[in-house]
């Protein structure tokens, strides 16, 4: 009997073991796990801990620190498009609100220029595959406002119905940047240049019947 | 004479343009919303195609207010206008509309060119969708909202359910044989005319310790014993800086099975620099508010991300890929050039509720990957020599094998350590 509630208890004890999901598990030479400088996206802020890397100087420890005041956003100015010729110009000086304004003034400088880039079929993949991350899940796989997120964050259009559908290129290079009633601002996730080519294939999904 | 029929006509056509305004009038204050099924449902079309990005036909908000009832709220007239110029009815100084326009935030309502019959149809469909509403909605409710948690849920019970019952009629049939062992015991024992060997047999018990004793069971346990204890001792050795399964608990109780997996938001979305930089970087607060703004707003772990925004205080994630200083690895030139899909690395992401780390991320497995991997090619002119040149070898032939990775460096240590 003795014997029997011997091996209960150490079967018990043995099944009982569990993995830790907050524990990295052993690490030899920790010096070369965790980053002596200071780096943005491992930091340690404890500082009892033996890896401590975080900058004490900074609000919050932070070793990520904003730009200073007065540094020049790189959209100020001009932007290459590679060794095409095309520039992109800084046309940021239109109020977010210029709807209008930038409909009617604001051009792709993507089709532009077409001894480079005439593969303008590569340019449209290019701006598919784009749409597919950054736009699909709101505004659907054609454009019709059907995306999963879009359907329970509501008010997405439909780009190849009403009004939606005669929206210029620049209006739709504004909007993605800006925002435009429920939909905020995307300029900090796509750069000026992949903007454009969203709106080679926006364009695309307008005309569609 | 002439000058009286001057006269006349000026005073007939003023009173025809005041007959006309007061026609018009009156029957504009008089007209019915119509309930005909062809103006509803030309209603419905312009209602779809126009209004559905700042209205919805409930009382919720979305951008504009909830239009819902609004046929019986405000008088057709002042609707038309509204829609035609809302920005002439708010300067004419209508309360109303200056109520309104000051309620959202002095957002204007876009103009529309619509003729008063489009605006009458629109209307007219907003009314019969108002009245009908409760029936849809009840309808519509389960249907889109719980349904593919409910099928979940029911799977697991109906799993959950078998293994149950199929451990009761287990239970049922131990019971069973017992009851009969111990009934027929009970009758062999009663019954006098058996023969002592049998007696034997029926009164012996089952000993366990001659079992424990005996040398077979001792060399077995032991044997099993050396082993269990040999593998932990030897995956505990092996596993040493790995960090494989690690599934922190974040500030933010996060899940990517929620947002990549039943939403299909894209990776690229909030990891912005996976396709462009060294790392695939954490996404700032300000990515989470392009759908929180307005979605879950008051959940506590929403909470956090508000906080985070009005405190300047960013959020501490707990980082879970974490490779030595001394590898060098670089998302884009795997992500963008190799073309991986971000899953062969980070596994089944979309549906971890919980991040965990699914690869060993050792330098064997790195390696293993390089010697097995064809270089990516397409739409890639930097790589057309080589592709060329490696398709066939020094004495002419053929050869059949892609270019690996390994085969343009992928192995040379000074690739990733530098």
């Amino acid at each position: 009997m003795k014997n029997i509630f011997i091996l209960i208890a150490t079967t018990i004890t043995l099944f009982s073991c569990k993995k830790d999901l907050n524990n990295t598990g052993t690490e030899y030479a920790n010096e070369m796990y965790h980053s002596e400088a200071y780096e943005p996206l491992s930091q340690i802020v404890d500082e009892k801990n033996a890896d401590y890397n975080s900058n004490p100087n900074n609000p919050y420890k932070m070793n990520m620190r904003k730009p200073v005041t007065n540094t020049l956003k790189i959209s100020k100015f001009n932007f290459n498009f590679g060794n095409s010729g095309v520039v992109i110009p800084a046309t940021y000086h239109i109020d977010k609100d210029s709807f209008q304004l930038s409909g009617r003034t604001l051009k792709n400088p993507l089709k532009l220029k077409s001894t480079f880039l005439s593969d303008s079929v590569a340019l449209l993949e290019q701006g598919k595959v784009l749409y597919t991350n950054f736009c699909k899940h709101c505004h659907g796989e054609n454009g019709q406002g059907d995306g999963e997120v879009g359907k329970i964050y509501k008010g997405v259009p439909s780009y190849s119905k009403g009004s939606v559908k005669m929206d210029t290129e620049g209006h739709i290079w504004h909007t993605i940047t800006f925002g435009r009633n429920r939909m905020w601002s995307h300029a900090s996730q796509i750069n000026p240049e992949d903007r454009w080519k969203i709106v080679l294939y926006v364009q695309t999904l307008q005309n569609q019947e | 004479m002439s000058y009286d029929y001057k006269v006349l006509r000026k005073i007939s056509a003023k009173f025809t343009v005041l007959t006309l305004i007061l026609f018009s009038f009156s029957f504009s204050k008089g007209q019915t919303i119509p309930t005909d099924d062809a103006v509803i449902s030309a209603g419905k079309a312009l209602f779809e195609n126009n209004c559905t990005q700042c209205h919805g036909v409930s009382d919720d908000v979305v951008v504009g207010p909830g239009l819902k009832g609004v046929h019986a709220r405000r008088p057709l007239p002042w609707l038309i206008k509204w829609i035609k110029n809302s920005t002439l009815l708010i300067n004419s100084g209508d309360a109303y509309a200056n109520e309104i326009y000051n309620k959202f935030g002095k957002t204007q309502m876009q103009s529309f060119d619509f003729k008063d019959a489009e605006i009458i149809s629109i209307v007219a469909y907003i009314k019969s969708e108002s009245e009908k509403v409760p029936v849809v909605a009840a309808a519509a409710v389960p249907q889109g909202g719980g349904g593919v948690q409910q099928v979940s849920s029911n799977d697991g019970v109906s799993n959950n359910f078998i293994l149950v019952l199929f451990v009761l009629v287990l239970v049922i049939i131990l019971i069973v044989l017992v009851l009969i062992l111990s009934i027929i015991t009970k009758y062999l024992n009663s019954s006098t005319n058996i023969s002592d060997i049998d007696k034997e047999v029926i009164e012996s018990k089952f000993d366990l310790s001659a079992v424990y004793n005996s040398k077979a069971f001792k060399g077995i346990a032991t044997f099993a014993f050396i082993l269990v204890i040999g593998k932990a001792c030897l995956d505990g050795l092996v596993g040493i800086g790995i960090s494989q399964g690690y599934a922190p608990t974040q500030p933010i109780a996060f899940s990517h099975k929620l947002h990549a997996g039943e939403y299909k938001i894209g990776c690229n979305y909030c990891h912005t620099g996976v396709y462009k930089s060294k790392s695939a970087s954490i996404p700032s607060a300000n990515i989470c508010m392009n759908c929180h703004n307005a979605i879950k707003q008051e959940s506590p772990e929403i909470q956090k991300i508000y906080k985070a925004i009005s405190t300047g205080r960013p959020i501490e994630w707990v980082r879970v890929h974490n490779l030595p200083d001394l590898a060098n690895f670089n998302h884009a030139t795997h992500a963008k050039v190799g073309g991986i899909e971000c899953q062969q690395c980070h596994g089944p992401i979309e549906t971890m509720e919980v991040v965990q780390q699914y690869s060993p991320l050792t330098m064997g497995w790195c390696i293993n990957c390089h010697r097995e991997t064809a270089v990516n090619g397409k739409d890639n002119h930097y790589y057309d020599a080589l592709m060329a040149a490696h398709t066939k070898s020094q004495d002419g032939n053929a050869v059949k094998e892609p270019m690996k990775v390994k085969d343009i460096g992928g192995l040379e240590c000074s690739k990733c350590h530098y």
